[in-house]
């Protein structure tokens, strides 16, 4: 077993959990390396042509691992055996973000906050169904306003744009009906503009419109003029070339943890990335973890790197089962509160337009949240007891639906072959619009991720086991969701519309969140303010993993934000990574 | 219920008016049928395929032809080279099936053998489309994929049922990039009027509520 020199920190995994941190680390003067299992993939050299190619990477999974080299499972009560199911993120230097949607934004104020929030507006009584049903809604140990720097400090230097929709309380201050108004105050304004709005934006605009809802262009870490980072790394702008999420982009516009941050880290000197090393345990000693084993997945040989500080970026379900094969498990707490996206689905087709819907990457899209958070709190106080639910849904309007990725799109009624699916595709395709609605789940007891018995990866580590079922409060947000979506697109004149109000709670392998919570409280969370782990002080969680509820939005940001807040309170001492209870 | 009349879409514009205008409707499938078994006898004849015999071709031609025809808007399956797809997948990354279509075909073959005491090029389309029909209808235990090996389907990660197996890969072989066997001549994006593999699209282009021209590319051409 070869055994390498000592780091000040080590990382699992490199994406967004791991990648902002290894900027303000190595810049700090820390000695780091990052182990990822994946290899590393370029723009020039692996995407360009290649990228543009739905069947490699998309259907094909270009970038994704298969059973045997992350085992995943799932099963709906504790009782019943966990079955296979697919595993969706790719496993490369940069992780999820290269092949990410790139829809990227900040939490609501009130995201930080959701126990309070509810019980201020809606009361005990009101409530009680979430007891019932073992929900554990909490407030997270941060603010808004405490974070509200790193979120900045990720847009600027990751490379996100946008409208702003609120500047220190002025709503939609730089253009009168672009911006979201109901996001939280920023400080600044957005370093460059989102994406330019295609003919799928625009009709579901005018639907929102129509209904008096509040439509802006999504915030996108995708470039929209060139753009020098306050790194120094220069890229272009997106050529809105539309084969995005899935892909890796071939020319750099898209903003992702590889292209974005890498690049900054390796000019300290102090930063050594190694790709193709699969982390198989963390190694202890009196209490401490004091290094990590991995294979070269090339060769096959068995190192150990040691370390002072161990940071977890790998995707959540990876992080959780290596503490919990390493035999730390903090009392139980390791895997529970498991949240994954579970979305209620709206489509329609036009016959007065077409929307060649194939052009523009998928983030190329117009939303609203006047039904998120607790932005519709009134209309919500409306509903009959049955109906009653708390937090809600970003719902947007996806580009990107060229026929490799549409062609099961058929309204019910129509067949899926034969002359009649023919006609109908030939004729509709290009006049199809699906909805995106970012329904948030909430965090249960019963929800959790451990190890399953039955089934172990390559290495012979076991897989990750979900246990997981819906609640009375996602039914209820799914069929809400879904009419506001009907809704719209009725009011932007779609000839027909189709679609369900249920969800799913089977991991979608889109925001799995959970599992290593952070609190304030050692007995009820895994980790503290600065994701560093109560009963392993030098190893911190980079990643989703460590939400305590997950928000209507996409998660990304607020991981890379994370990923610099806990790296910061290492470099100024406020974590003390010799007591996870000493903390400023 | 919205209009199903056919909207004309791109450059197969001007082939499909003019079929129309000069043989109507019923001469134009009859034409696309002959130019099935042309097709298949070819592809058979030249022994174009690497992993399905003369037989298993035919038959996978015409289940093909079936699930995306032929008619008075374009190609089909068939004519999009589906089945070389589906071919070439099966000798590579697509191994892990081989045997699922071995299998699914000898079943087939066996019922069309019964049922009608010929080969696939005895039935006409309503004899296969209840064949299809049947085969989309079967339980779990009656499928043939059932109790195959091949991780896969082992670990129930694999096609729900061995009708949806072959109308993904068929459906794939309609419209992958062209590298890859099918959409030959682009005729799967031509039908549904997408241009493929571009790395721009102009604000003008985004912003028209009408059918897009643009050329028909694969990521060969760039």
């Amino acid at each position: 077993m070869a055994e390498h020199a000592r780091k000040d920190v080590v990382m699992i995994g490199y994406g967004a959990g791991s990648g902002p941190a290894s900027v303000a680390l190595s810049q700090a003067g820390y000695s780091v390396v990052a182990l990822e299992r994946g290899p590393h993939l370029t723009a020039q050299r692996d995407f360009s042509p290649s990228q543009i190619d739905t069947l490699r990477w998309v259907i094909r999974d270009g970038m994704i691992p298969d059973f045997d080299r992350m085992p995943l499972t799932f099963r709906e009560d504790e009782d019943d055996e966990a079955t296979p199911t697919d595993y969706l993120m790719s496993t490369l230097v940069g992780g999820a973000t290269i092949h990410w949607s790139g829809q990227s934004w900040r939490l609501f104020e009130d995201d930080f906050r959701v126990r309070s929030t509810v019980m201020e507006l809606y009361g005990e009584e009101r409530l009680r169904y979430l007891e019932d049903d073992g929900a554990s809604i909490v407030d997270w140990p941060i603010s808004y306003d405490e974070v509200e720097p790193y979120y900045e400090r990720v847009e600027t230097h990751v490379g996100i744009g946008g409208w702003p929709g609120n500047i220190q309380g002025q709503l939609r201050p730089v253009k009168a009906d672009e911006g979201n108004p109901f996001e939280a105050p920023r400080q600044n304004d957005y370093p460059f503009r989102p994406l330019r709005d295609n003919a799928t934006n625009l009709t579901f605009r005018h639907g929102a419109l129509q209904r008096g809802l509040h439509p802006f262009h999504v915030p996108t870490a995708i470039l929209t003029r060139p753009y020098l980072s306050p790194y120094g790394i220069s890229r272009p702008p997106c050529t809105y070339c539309t084969f995005c999420t899935g892909h890796g982009c071939w020319n750099a516009s898209k903003s992702d943890t590889r292209v974005s941050l890498l690049p900054a880290a390796v000019a300290t000197g102090n930063f050594e990335l190694r790709p193709g090393c699969h982390v198989t345990r963390l190694n202890q000693e009196n209490g401490r973890v004091v290094s990590v084993e991995y294979v070269d997945t090339t060769s096959g040989e068995r190192h150990t790197q040691p370390g002072d500080i161990f940071l977890l970026g790998a995707y959540t379900f990876q992080n959780v089962r290596l503490l919990l094969h390493s035999g730390i498990d903090a009392d139980g707490k390791v895997g529970q509160h498991f949240m994954t996206r579970s979305q209620p689905s709206v489509h329609a087709v036009f016959d007065d337009r077409f929307l060649n819907g194939y052009n523009g990457p998928a983030v190329q899209r117009q939303g609203l949240d006047d039904y998120n958070g607790e932005v519709a709190f009134e209309q919500k106080l409306e509903l009959s007891n049955d109906d009653f639910f708390i937090r809600g849904a970003f719902i947007g309007s996806p580009s990107q639906r060229n026929p490799l990725q549409t062609y099961n799109q058929v309204p019910p009624g129509v067949p899926t072959w034969g002359p009649e699916y023919k006609r109908y595709l030939t004729n509709y395709l290009n006049r199809y619009i699906g909805l995106q609605m970012l329904t948030e789940p909430l965090p249960y007891e019963h929800s959790r991720i451990d190890l399953d018995p039955n089934h172990r990866d390559s290495y012979g580590v076991p897989g990750a086991r979900v246990t997981r079922r819906i609640g009375e409060n996602e039914r209820r947000m799914g069929r809400f969701i879904h009419d506001r979506g009907v809704e719209i697109l009725q009011a932007a004149g779609a000839a027909r519309i189709w679609g369900s109000g249920d969800v799913q709670a089977i991991p979608t392998m889109t925001h799995d969140t959970g599992g290593l919570r952070m609190g304030n409280d050692p007995d009820t969370s895994v980790t503290n303010r600065y994701c560093q782990m109560w009963d392993a002080p030098n190893v911190f969680v980079g990643g989703g993993a460590v939400f305590p509820t997950m928000g209507g939005k996409n998660p990304t940001q607020t991981i890379w934000m994370l990923s610099y807040w806990l790296a910061d309170a290492i470099i100024d001492g406020r974590a003390d990574v010799d007591d996870a209870r000493n903390h400023g | 219920m919205t209009s199903m009349e056919a909207a004309p879409t791109g450059s197969d514009l001007d082939r499909r008016t003019f079929l129309k205008r000069a043989a109507g409707t019923m001469a134009v499938i009859a034409v696309n049928m002959a130019f099935r078994f042309d097709a298949v006898a070819q592809e058979a004849a030249r022994g174009g395929y690497q992993f399905f015999t003369r037989e298993e071709g035919e038959l996978m031609e015409a289940i093909a032809g079936r699930i995306w025809p032929a008619d008075d808007d374009g190609p089909g399956a068939i004519e999009a080279g589906a089945v070389t797809y589906i071919d070439r997948a099966l000798s590579g990354p697509y191994a892990a099936y081989q045997q699922a279509y071995r299998v699914l075909l000898h079943d087939l073959a066996g019922q069309i053998r019964r049922r009608y005491g010929g080969s696939v090029r005895d039935l006409d389309e309503r004899q296969l489309d209840a064949l299809l029909g049947e085969l989309e209808e079967r339980a779990d235990g009656d499928d043939p994929l059932a109790g195959l090996p091949g991780r896969r389907l082992e670990l129930g990660l694999g096609p729900d049922s061995s009708f949806d197996m072959v109308r993904t890969h068929v459906m794939e072989g309609v419209f992958c990039d062209p590298i890859y066997g099918g959409n030959r001549d682009f005729a799967g994006w031509r039908a549904v009027n997408y241009p493929g593999a571009h790395y721009v699209y102009t604000a003008e282009e985004q912003q028209v509520f009408e059918p897009l021209t643009k050329p028909y590319q694969s990521v060969a051409d760039l």
